[in-house]
């Protein structure tokens, strides 16, 4: 059977003649009829009358990714579009004694500051990765932002939108 | 313990970009160029040929390379990836040479010669020679690295000179793509390589990124 690979630019895959050709009359009265437990390979008999089974499609984002004029999220801002950044841990294990956004507060631009408390459900359960069934899950407590204590360098504690 | 506050700067000294220029440096103006003019803030203007159009910004003075096309000339097809010189997608050509544009700072290449991929483009906006094989063999899936992907391709053609698949691989190594498995970009890279269109330019002696942007340029 032809199994050729679609070449380069799209050409059409062999229709249902150029199959049978390769394959004899006796297999191609089969594969015209839709292909029965003797056919082998993966082409439809029908492809040259379905609109996408086995065709060979135009990728239609092809054009403007090889262009470089895709817009990727990072790529543009909407009108009145603010940014967040996470303010994180410096330390790996530690107690959160006092938080204070006072400074960030007054810079040009800032508009607010989140700690945990104003996330309204702060606190996520994860699993634990690695527990086996006999075991059962392993649930551990994580907060969005941390409040109170730290457990990982980089914990996020503060978000700051401006 | 409270650290020792640091001393407040009373404001960012720029160095000149002439400082930051090798010695062996001579780019036409090099030596001429006086230094970036000072804004009295903490930003520099630069100016750099961007995609062959002469692009002046006022921008942060310690800005990449990127940040400043990104962000101060809006020029979004080279992408932020890993930051660090790693993954290539923010390659563009400076002065003809490939270079990861977020490990360069923009002071650095004042008055340079910058093409990325939207300038491997032919007249008109259509595809240029490289991007059309690109596109016909499906060299991009998502895309991201794509553009830097096109002017590491365009700096490796631009040489004139036919290579084989190792020798194209190799010149890749600095461009990570997570989806094509690398076989379609080598693939359109060496198609292009063997274009008769290029060949053309090629035996005209005149092979440079410009040239091999799109027919309509071509002789």
């Amino acid at each position: 059977m032809t199994t050729t690979a679609s070449p380069p630019g799209g050409r059409a895959l062999p229709g249902p003649a150029e199959v049978a050709a390769g394959e004899g009359a006796a297999t191609s009265d089969r594969a015209r009829t839709g292909g029965g437990p003797g056919v082998t390979g993966v082409r439809s008999s029908r492809a040259g009358e379905l609109r996408v089974v086995g065709q060979a499609l135009a990728r239609l984002d092809q054009a403007e990714r090889v262009a470089g004029t895709t817009r990727y999220a990072g790529d543009f801002a909407l009108p009145g579009m603010a940014h967040a950044r996470l303010v994180r841990s410096p330390l790996p294990s530690a107690r959160i004694t006092r938080r204070d956004a006072s400074k960030a507060l007054a810079l040009p631009g800032a508009l607010c500051v989140l700690f945990g408390e104003d996330v309204p459900h702060n606190t996520v359960w994860v699993d634990v990765p690695g527990q086996t069934v006999e075991v059962a899950a392993l649930k551990a407590s994580m907060e969005v932002l941390a409040t109170s204590r730290v457990r990982f360098h980089g914990e996020p504690v503060a978000l700051v939108v401006a | 313990m409270t650290p020792t506050p640091l001393p407040e700067p009373a404001t960012y000294r720029v160095r000149p970009a002439d400082d930051l220029r090798p010695a062996d440096d001579h780019r036409p103006g090099a030596d001429a160029t006086p230094s970036p003019p000072r804004t009295g803030s903490n930003e520099v203007v630069l100016t750099l040929t961007v995609n062959g159009e002469a692009v002046r910004r006022s921008y942060a003075t310690h800005a990449s390379l990127l940040d400043w096309l990104r962000e101060a000339a809006g020029v979004t097809d080279p992408k932020l990836g890993c930051g660090e010189g790693v993954c290539g997608a923010c390659a563009v050509l400076v002065d003809g040479e490939p270079v990861s544009s977020c490990i360069v700072l923009a002071v650095q290449v004042d008055g340079a010669t910058v093409t990325t991929a939207s300038g491997l483009a032919g007249p008109g906006g259509a595809l240029g020679l490289l991007q059309r094989h690109f596109h016909e063999l499906h060299a991009a899936q998502c895309g991201f690295c794509t553009p830097g992907m096109l002017v590491t391709a365009a700096a490796l053609v631009a040489s004139g000179r036919r290579h084989s698949r190792a020798e194209i691989r190799h010149a890749l190594h600095g461009n990570l793509c997570r989806c094509t498995g690398y076989g379609p970009i080598v693939d359109a890279i060496e198609a292009a390589e063997a274009d008769p269109l290029l060949r053309r330019v090629v035996e005209g002696g005149a092979v440079e990124v410009a040239a091999i942007a799109g027919e309509g340029r071509l002789p």
